[in-house]
């Protein structure tokens, strides 16, 4: 049967969740992967600020924290490496989960490995960001780059206790305008991976 | 270059999704799905273990409202072109939702054009519920789902009503996880069914912020519980919360 590229068509009833996704084209599973992504973000941003506007900022800092890092970020590491056949505990290792993360994977993201031990992460488009800076949200945005950097060293150690994340440029950043307005913004983030020997 | 079944060869620094095959970002979508839920559930524990049950559940039902109802609803149907608001558009969003059919071993049957069966078999979250013999959580899942599936529906169509046939708890793995009639009722009184076990229908009665729904008394029409919830909602925003 030929592949359908989206949902417009008659109900199957055939479609069920171990053959659901078969029955669409490639296209149409990529766009379906990142808006379940984009999902998963919501629900971050949605518990932070449901828990924001009852406990606080403090409160709702330190309940992102226990749950996004302590408790979620060790399983969806497990489960994405499973997934994927990730194996090694080294730098490369690490950037092959990066790329397929939620997160990292609805962003724009450049990846360069200078040696086995050593990587720079740049993140030229962050969607959280992007919604923060259209929204002046400059409380919250400083709130989520400051789990995400937790989460970001946090997975790292997944991999290997060496491991270490450093930030090498977090915003906010300065955004300048032009005779045709807004100029191609700065970088979002940058960060070094490091492999301590 | 050949289609990747896994990420256990080298790093690429310019990997594309379009570089995988389709089975494993078919994969892909289902595990993301399923950390989707499972989020719910560490949530859930995280606020038991800090406030109470009954806090987690108020919590969980407020964040549900925003999430399931705007993000989870429109999200999936947007990336698939399902525009229909009919019986039918309800059972495909169902099917690729990440919350249901993504996850869950579920049949759809259209019956006719105004008249379906959505039957979910296997839900993990009950049956993890199960496994742990942690009613809370079951209740606490089930009773967002007895709210959230009848109001997306109505939502979709003012005449349409989503009304569960079989709801948990079960007496054994083998039945299904809950079964529900979806179909066009312009005389339908309310979302809900007056057979609803206990846990639903404190729910029900908590979050429509009304004392009708009761065995002898017909629950008022949604339109008039979605004109409260929207009074509300001006109300809170006045007063600065």
């Amino acid at each position: 049967m030929e592949e359908m590229q989206d949902y417009r068509g008659p109900l199957r009833r055939d479609l069920h969740a171990n053959v659901s996704l078969a029955a669409f084209s490639k296209d149409a599973v990529i766009r379906m992967a990142l808006e379940t992504d984009k999902l998963l973000l919501c629900f971050g941003g949605c518990w932070n600020t449901l828990n924001r506007r009852i406990f606080g900022e403090e409160t709702a800092m330190d309940m992102d924290m226990e749950v996004w890092l302590e408790r979620a970020t060790p399983q969806i590491v497990a489960r994405l490496r499973k997934l994927f056949n990730i194996q090694g505990n080294n730098v490369s290792s690490f950037l092959k989960f990066l790329q397929i993360e939620p997160l990292f994977a609805t962003s724009v993201v450049e990846y360069t490995l200078a040696t086995d031990n050593l990587a720079t992460v740049t993140v030229h488009r962050c969607r959280a960001l992007e919604y923060f800076e259209r929204h002046g949200e400059t409380v919250l945005q400083k709130h989520a780059c400051d789990t995400h950097a937790s989460g970001f060293a946090r997975s790292a150690l997944n991999f290997h206790r060496d491991l270490k994340v450093r930030p090498l440029k977090l915003p906010p950043r300065q955004i300048t305008f032009g005779k045709a307005g807004r100029n191609q913004p700065p970088i979002a983030c940058q960060w070094e991976i490091k492999l301590a020997t | 270059m050949s289609e990747m079944k896994d990420y256990s060869g080298p790093f690429k620094p310019d990997l594309k999704w379009e570089d995988f095959s389709k089975d494993i970002l078919g994969e892909y979508v289902r595990e993301v799905s399923k950390i989707y839920v499972l989020m719910g559930g560490i949530w859930f524990g995280y606020l038991r273990e800090r406030f109470s049950a009954q806090r987690a559940d108020e919590l969980h039902m407020e964040l549900w409202e925003t999430l399931g109802n705007k993000h989870e609803f429109n999200r999936a149907r947007a990336a698939m072109s399902i525009c229909g608001r009919d019986v039918e558009s309800f059972l495909k969003f169902a099917q690729i939702d990440p919350g249901i059919g993504m996850i869950f071993d579920i049949d759809c049957e259209l019956k006719n054009k105004i008249h379906g069966i959505l039957t979910i078999k296997m839900c993990t979250a009950l049956s993890f519920a199960e496994r742990h013999r942690d009613t809370q959580i079951q209740e606490n899942g089930c009773g967002i789902d007895v709210w959230a599936i009848p109001k997306v529906v109505r939502s979709l169509h003012p005449d349409m009503v989503a009304i569960p046939l079989k709801l948990p708890p079960r007496r054994s793995p083998d039945e299904p996880a809950c079964i529900w009639e979806i179909k066009m009722d312009p005389t339908h009184p309310s979302i809900t069914n007056p057979e609803l076990p206990e846990y639903a229908l404190w729910r029900w009665q908590r979050l429509s912020g009304t004392g009708h729904c009761s065995h002898s008394q017909p629950a008022p029409r949604i339109t008039a519980i979605e004109k409260k919830d929207i009074t509300w909602k001006r109300c809170k925003t006045t007063e600065g919360h």
